[in-house]
């Protein structure tokens, strides 16, 4: 149910445990997804967003408006006064606390953003578990993404020698 | 007035400082301590597997990883070997490979980086390649023309976006480009850039309706060739054609309506460029003087002409391009010898703001500095005039002459005044009477002058490094420092920043 409030259009979105958030209509246009609904005029009621639990929700909601391009009246942001470089920068530091979170949340975030379509949030969230990719062995890689070795002995052999250049 | 050392610590760069930590602390320690706090997993949020995400995340995270990293990952399980096989950024020189250049013979390193691309490319399945880099210019005599062909038709397929192919050099007679393979991809491809090889489009394949960018370097293509090509092109927004010997006559037809940067370097055998279309903004030139024309000049913002391995441009550029040059805002002038002083100029830049003039060779040792004040005239709206002078080459003048700084006299321009100029620097100053007297002139009859930069070391860009200078160079450049004491210093008006940079101590004064 799209409400006023202070001039500004806002948007319900649902989450499948039944919590409401009423957003700013700029600010759930961060994602794609959303904006393609509303576009449609398919967000006349709430938006519920399968998949995702309200805990994940708010956490995107949360990158979503302080995302938002600054004619949002969301937080420092808005200022005029700020340079863009040190905006910028502002958005770094915030971001680099924000992904501070545990490996369950993380890929619970991935996945939100993928559905949701928010290339910044995607980006900042695969990132982290890029480096875990780029910086550990075989092992350590399985374990941080708890993904399972599903290869035949021989076939990881054949593998591996295949690449083998990339161990070296 | 200040003099200061150019300082050698305002070249560190806090880049590192702010950069956002993102990960590797919080990665680094075996799951389930610290970070992953099992009872907050346990309670609200569902933990999930990457082994149950959708593939297309899993692809999506794993094409951000460097291509050794991607490698190595495709062995982790069978799902990131199947996202491996359609890795869409193949971007291949001797560092994304992880070869060590300091090991080896040249040959031992070429024949490396082939088996390494060709292993790669005959495990890929060719679908989702966006991108392909072949950055192989080392390689020469390992990489025939037939696994060229064989790796491009292998890879170069529907949805690619942007293909490079960097050659070996001095051999583009060996490469032909094949051609038919860009009709594949003629409808997705947004950026092509073939180097050292022959590219010759002569049937019209198909439109290349995304095509971007287009970048043609020591590439064996005539005039009619590269005509036929463009008629298959119409969103061009940049193209560089650089090297290209074959061509004589650079027609830029006017159906490239999109084309916004233009970039024409060092072709032998060219004589005329004729832009015919409409939006170029940016035109970027190196070569001799060459005759040079524009349909339509309005949209022209940024010119470059750099004749750095040639003589004349500046009086080219003062004689000759007014006529193309009506909105022009920034023009870089870059000459190695000017037969004759800059004359003064009836013509003028009626929209120049800032112009750059490079002089970049030992042959101005006879030139008259101060003949530059034409430029200054010929631009009634200049804010900022940037000259250098490149000193490293730069023949002191005979002993007699510089030890005689206190007894010069100045000669000045009748008339000369400017009411816009903001900011101007001349960097390479040294005792040169001529830059002293243009110094002056500018000094005394500017009247928005805020700023005048005069800098008696090489003065290495904005990387703020001290460059290198032999001792002779020191010597004239603090003979520079006294010429601009004694001549400059009791000119400088009120309300004008004057700042003099000589060699720093550390860098250079030993050397004395």
């Amino acid at each position: 149910m799209a409400t006023r409030e202070a001039g500004k259009k806002m948007i319900m979105l649902k989450s499948p445990d039944g919590m409401e958030f009423e957003v700013e209509e700029a600010v759930a246009m961060e994602s794609q997804t959303i904006r393609k609904m509303i576009e449609d005029d398919c967000a006349d009621t709430a938006i519920l967003i399968p998949n995702i639990n309200s805990k994940i929700l708010s956490r995107v909601i949360e990158y979503c408006n302080k995302h938002v391009p600054t004619t949002g009246a969301t937080g420092a942001a808005a200022s005029d006064t700020v340079a863009p470089a040190a905006l910028a920068e502002d958005l770094k530091i915030w971001d680099a606390e924000f992904i501070k979170v545990n490996r369950a949340t993380r890929f619970n975030l991935i996945q939100a953003a993928s559905y949701l379509n928010i290339k910044g949030l995607l980006d900042l969230t695969s990132q982290t578990t890029i480096d875990t990719i780029s910086d550990n062995s075989l092992e350590e890689i399985r374990s941080f993404l708890s993904t399972k070795n599903d290869y035949l002995p021989e076939e990881e052999q054949t593998i591996r020698r295949e690449n083998q250049w990339a161990f070296q | 007035m200040k003099i200061r050392p150019r300082s050698y610590s305002r070249w560190r760069r806090d880049d590192d400082y702010h950069r956002p930590r993102l990960s590797l602390a919080a990665t680094k320690c075996p799951p389930c301590q610290e970070h992953d706090n099992p009872e907050v997993a346990k309670d609200t949020i569902q933990v999930i597997e990457l082994d149950k995400f959708p593939e297309d995340i899993l692809h999506h995270i794993h094409s951000l990883v460097p291509l050794r990293d991607a490698a190595r990952a495709a062995c982790v399980s069978r799902r990131f070997l199947r996202s491996w096989k359609c890795f869409p950024n193949l971007t291949f020189n001797w560092k994304t490979l992880g070869l060590n250049m300091q090991e080896g013979t040249p040959y031992d390193r070429a024949k490396k980086i082939v088996d390494r691309i060709y292993h790669i490319l005959k495990n890929h399945s060719g679908i989702g390649v966006k991108i392909l880099k072949l950055q192989v210019h080392s390689c020469s005599n390992v990489i025939t023309a037939n696994l060229l062909g064989i790796w491009l038709e292998t890879a170069v397929k529907s949805g690619i976006v942007e293909l490079a192919v960097d050659l070996p050099q001095d051999q583009s007679a060996k490469y032909d480009f094949p051609c038919s393979v860009l009709s594949c991809a003629a409808s997705s491809i947004q950026s092509l850039a073939p180097s050292a090889c022959a590219f010759r489009p002569t049937i019209i394949i198909d439109c290349f309706r995304n095509l971007k960018s287009l970048c043609l370097k020591l590439v064996l293509i005539t005039e009619e060739e590269l005509g036929c090509f463009f008629s298959c092109t119409i969103s061009l927004e940049k193209l560089e054609v650089s090297q290209c010997n074959e061509i004589t006559f650079l027609k830029i037809p006017s159906h490239l309506q999109q084309l916004c940067i233009l970039r024409v370097f060092l072709c032998q055998k060219l004589q005329v460029v004729e832009i015919y279309a409409p939006k170029v903004a940016t035109f970027m030139f190196c070569g001799p003087p060459t005759k040079i024309s524009i349909t339509n000049p309005s949209q022209l913002k940024i010119m470059t002409m750099d004749g750095s391995f040639y003589a004349g441009m500046f009086h080219h550029a003062l004689t000759k391009l007014h006529s193309i040059t009506s909105n022009l805002h920034t023009l870089v002038l870059c000459s190695s010898r000017e037969a004759f002083n800059t004359p003064a100029s009836a013509a003028k830049f009626l929209q120049l703001r800032h112009l750059k003039i490079y002089c970049c060779s030992s042959q101005f040792e006879s030139f008259d500095f101060l003949s530059l004040i034409s430029f200054l005239e010929a631009c009634p709206v200049l804010e900022t005039f940037f000259l250098s002078v490149s000193r490293h080459y730069l023949r002191p003048e005979p002993t007699s002459q510089k030890l005689d700084v206190d007894s010069w006299h100045i000669r000045k321009i009748p008339g000369f005044r400017h009411d816009k100029l903001k900011k101007a620097s001349i960097t390479g100053i040294n005792s040169s009477k001529s830059l002293i007297e243009l110094t002056c002139q500018i000094l005394k009859n500017s009247s928005s002058l805020e700023c005048l930069v005069l800098d008696t070391t090489s003065g290495y860009g904005n990387s703020g490094i001290c460059g290198n200078m032999d001792r002779e160079a020191v010597m004239d450049a603090l003979e520079g420092v006294k010429a601009i004491k004694r001549h400059v210093e009791g000119q400088v008006p009120d309300g004008v920043n004057v700042e003099v940079l000589k060699p720093c101590d550390r860098c250079h004064i030993s050397k004395l």
